[in-house]
């Protein structure tokens, strides 16, 4: 019974860095002793270094990867490679001879991927030919509203989830019903949209937030309510099956019985449980919204990474483009790995989860 | 049904007169209780037993105003410490929960939340009732876990219920329900899922409460468990009160069927030879074992597992055993004991890291697969849990016809096999086109047993088969497994840590205990002369019935 509830947890939260359970059946771990405790907890340490390393070089291959991708990308484009880069301004001389120079493109390809990864270790990435400055700083300056909107409309989803589903789980169905109905309208409108009626609404018409821009929190507001509250409702049906799961186990019921409120039990108990499969899908999405939210930033007339990376194809502007891929695998890699350690955080069983091999003959 | 409490003068702790409870379900109603009469009076152990669906745990759990929130509970008396719980509030029945009445559950494993510490889970109690002050919760949490015996109170508060074991855990959820020192401690099956000599040492905890002058009310499909521990025992069948009374006097002289069928279905040294599933016991068919011909034969088989920091388990070490045609031999061992990985060895379906396994006189493991393929059918594996070996998409007649399919025969053969094989479990009224998910867990261990034997092997390996399942159930299995045996002639090597089960079927022996042999022999010989000390410990530790005395006054 309990390998059967542990694999559908894990069919359910869509793991990153799956734990995958022990195999051997718990009758075969011999029963920790007294003196060997000591040793125990030494040898788990060990083991979750070992773990948290192998985390790193992990993330440290998917970084190189998408690098190296992103490099045969150019190589393999149609045309030469100066033309690529070049994009627009195919008939400018000097800057021919610029690039050439920077990407070292009269070297061969191997000297030029030496370049290119030296170039991005010092963090270096490259210019804009279209705009004229640095990546670097084009990023600095799209970044902040970024991660503006990205922690307040994260913020309200979490909320919202948190709330509907607390406050509906374990109820009658009627209650569910609502809130289903509720979510899935809130899930299935388009962002735009619902962007668009934020806009009517409180600011044409009551005249409470500001039409565009990012002058100030009160700019932020309705941009992040159109990214928010339909990832707030999608994150709400997640927890709210964790919580329901969570509420129909033994140690539920035990809660109950110690004189805890059914809402007490959610709170201190069945939240943490189901948390657990919506820190995935929250953390993925987290990952999205920093990539840049391209509609939203659109329709609310914001700057964004979203906006650039949209600007920079419409300009052919190459070494923008790159950068722009090369930050998502790089937040997307710090992403899974805090996931993963929020995971060992929650769930104390992950931490000391033998895996237990077959031993030499 | 006379009323010896110890306190008959003064008023039950609990007082129940006609309980019922029903579900609402999506399209009908579920009577789970169907008019149940109860009373407890203090320093009383009242126990109630049934089996699966009888509506026991129900029952106590409408006493915490926790039925169910589909549940509809009514009853002409329903008196908690004098007070009608009719009425009670929410916030009644939450001074009731934890501060008068504690509630301990099955295996703390999940009834323990898994993701906190002991002490926050037992400082729950604590906290919820404000018995003593936030900064003396540590202090109580460490007092409560030494009045529970539990070793190095201060190390294990701070360890999660994953990292003790299953006896620390319930002691630990049982000082979770002790902690307001309730009036009445309610246990749901405390010890069913715990090893022989740690329930012992769990009843005892529970017993010494009730000699504290709590009032105990033990819920358990386990008979010899409640007439160990209780007074008086209640058994339910379907939702209704089937017989109440004084233990020794319902277990001695049950007046009802049903408690008589209970009674008999039990397995143990008494019906050595005889069948279980009907109240008068009939003569088992007889068996035919051959000495000289050893079909499966074990030598010096160990086996190594090694965890990710470089520790390595023996689980199984220097294990030899010989099974001869015919012969039942029965391993018994409690968990981690490495039975269930010495079944792997014996079946194929796990390498020994050392010595070797002989199948009818031929090299069997370690060997490739290969060469073990056209041997394969010779032994067969019957798993504790059917369903989970079962394609979920395949129906009977697919689950029957797997082992089959390599054997080149018609498909008229493969149905009249499939036929006969059904008929021999016992298994001719379900559809061969149903899916074993819609069946019971007594028909899904008769289509396990089915396809074990549709490849006509010459040794059965059964790995705990009954253990899932109630007693009645039990009792059909075994008998079927008798029967199957002497009409077979196949070997039986059955796996459990139920001793009452191993004494009732085995010719032959073999406790195992960390990966040891440690005694092997006739079983009536080292279930009555034990010489090792583990041997005598486990006997010991087993729970024993009385004797009904209808039993023999109902034997000519």
């Amino acid at each position: 019974m309990v390998t059967s509830r542990k694999s559908r947890d894990a069919g359910i939260a869509p793991r990153i860095w799956a734990v995958t359970m022990s195999a051997v059946p718990l009758d075969l771990l011999p029963s920790v002793h007294e003196e060997a405790e000591a040793g125990a907890r030494h040898a788990r340490v060990w083991y979750l270094l070992r773990r948290a390393l192998a985390r790193l070089a992990q993330g440290a291959f998917v970084v190189w990867a998408a690098g190296t991708l992103i490099f045969i990308a150019v190589q393999i484009a149609p045309g030469e490679v100066i033309d690529t880069l070049l994009g627009a301004n195919s008939n400018d001389i000097s800057l021919r001879q610029q690039i050439t120079q920077e990407w070292g493109l009269d070297h061969p390809p191997t000297v030029q991927y030496l370049l290119y990864f030296a170039r991005l270790l010092r963090g270096d990435l490259g210019t804009s030919y279209v705009e004229h400055r640095t990546v670097n700083s084009l990023l600095a300056d799209q970044l902040s509203p970024t991660v503006e909107l990205t922690l307040w409309g994260f913020g309200i989803a979490v909320v919202l989830a948190v709330i509907l589903a607390t406050f509906t789980s374990g109820r009658s169905r009627i209650g569910k019903g609502i809130s289903q109905a509720f979510e899935l309208t809130l899930v299935s409108v388009p962002p735009f949209w619902l962007g668009m009626l934020l806009l009517s609404i409180f600011s044409f018409r009551l005249g409470w937030f500001p039409v565009a821009g990012t002058a100030g929190v009160r700019a932020v507001i309705l941009p992040a309510l159109a990214i928010g509250l339909p990832i707030g409702c999608f994150l709400a049906q997640v927890l709210r099956e964790g919580l329901d799961r969570a509420l129909e186990q033994p140690f539920a019921l035990t809660a109950r019985a110690r004189g805890a409120s059914l809402i007490g039990v959610k709170w201190v108990h069945a939240l943490r449980h189901a948390s657990l499969p919506a820190l995935t899908i929250g953390g993925l999405t987290f990952g999205n919204l920093l990539g840049g939210a391209v509609i939203c930033e659109q329709v609310f007339g914001r700057p964004g990474l979203g906006q650039l990376a949209v600007h920079a194809i419409n300009t052919t502007d190459i070494p923008v483009i790159l950068a722009v891929g090369m930050l998502s695998a790089v937040v997307f890699v710090v992403i899974t790995t805090v996931i993963d350690l929020v995971y060992l955080a929650v769930d104390p069983r992950l931490r000391s989860e033998a895996q237990w091999s077959e031993a030499g003959k | 049904m006379s009323n010896n409490s110890p306190s008959a003068g003064e008023a039950p702790v609990v007082e129940v007169q006609d309980l019922r409870v029903t579900f609402e379900r999506k399209h009908d109603r579920l009577e789970a209780v169907r008019g149940l009469n109860l009373h407890v009076y203090s320093g009383e152990a009242v126990g109630i037993v049934g089996e699966s669906g009888s509506g026991k745990s129900v029952s106590v759990r409408t006493l915490l105003g926790l039925a169910g929130a589909n549940a509809t509970v009514t009853a002409k008396k329903l008196d908690i410490f004098g007070t009608d719980a009719r009425r009670l509030s929410e916030r009644g029945w939450r001074a009731i929960r934890g501060g008068k009445i504690g509630l301990v559950l099955q295996d703390a494993l999940v009834s323990l939340d898994p993701l906190r510490t002991i002490e926050q889970e037992i400082g729950e109690t604590l906290k919820l009732h404000d018995i003593v002050p936030r900064n003396q919760i540590h202090d109580r949490v460490i007092e409560l876990l030494t009045e529970v015996g539990m070793p190095d109170p201060e190390l294990r508060a701070k360890q999660h219920p994953h990292e003790l074991s299953g006896g620390l855990r319930q002691r630990a959820l049982i000082a979770s329900a002790i902690a307001s020192e309730p009036a009445l401690l309610i246990a749901d099956e405390p010890t069913t899922a715990l090893d022989t000599t740690v329930q012992a040492q769990v009843l005892e905890l529970l017993d010494a409460r009730r000699r504290a002058g709590t009032a105990l009310l033990l819920v358990s499909h386990d008979l010899a468990v409640v007439a160990n521990v209780c007074d008086r025992v209640v058994v339910m069948k379907d939702g209704y009160l089937v017989e109440e009374g004084p233990s020794q006097q319902v277990l001695r002289h049950p007046t009802q069927e049903y408690t008589r069928n209970l009674l008999a279905a039990i397995p143990s040294a008494e019906s050595r030879g005889l069948t279980l599933s009907s109240a008068d016991r009939h003569p088992l068919p007889p068996r035919r074992v051959e000495r000289d011909s050893i079909v499966l034969r074990a030598d010096g088989v160990s086996r190594n597992f090694k965890a990710p920091d470089g520790r390595v388990c023996h689980a199984v070490r220097d294990v030899s055993l010989e099974v001869a045609r015919g012969e039942s031999l029965g391993i018994v061992g409690e968990s981690g004991s490495g039975k269930s990985t010495f079944a792997k060895i014996l079946v194929g379906l796990l390498e020994p890291s050392g010595g070797q396994v002989q199948l009818e006189g031929q090299p069997w493991s370690p060997l490739s697969d290969k060469e073990r393929r056209d041997r394969r059918r010779k032994i067969q594996l019957i798993a504790q849990d059917p369903l989970s070996s079962f394609d979920p998409r395949y129906s009977v007649e697919q689950v029957l016809a797997e082992p089959l399919q390599s054997q080149g025969l018609t498909r008229d053969d493969i149905a009249a096999r499939i036929r006969q094989t059904l008929e021999l479990v016992n298994l001719t009224h379900v559809p061969v086109a149903a899916s074993p998910r819609t069946f019971s867990g007594g028909e899904r261990q008769r289509l396990a047993i089915a396809r074990a034997l549709i490849a006509e092997p010459d040794v059965l390996v059964a790995d705990e088969p009954v253990s899932a399942l109630d007693v009645s159930v039990q009792a059909q299995i075994l008998d079927l497994l008798a029967d199957v045996q002497a009409r077979t002639g196949a070997a039986l090597v059955f796996i459990s840590h139920d001793l009452g089960v191993v004494h009732h079927l085995a010719d032959r022996v073999l406790v195992m205990k960390d990966g040891f042999d440690v005694e092997h022999g006739a079983a009536t010989t080292v279930f009555t002369n034990p010489t090792d000390d583990y041997t005598k410990e486990l006997l010991a530790a087993l729970p024993k019935l009385p004797i009904p005395d209808n039993q023999d006054q109902s034997k000519p």
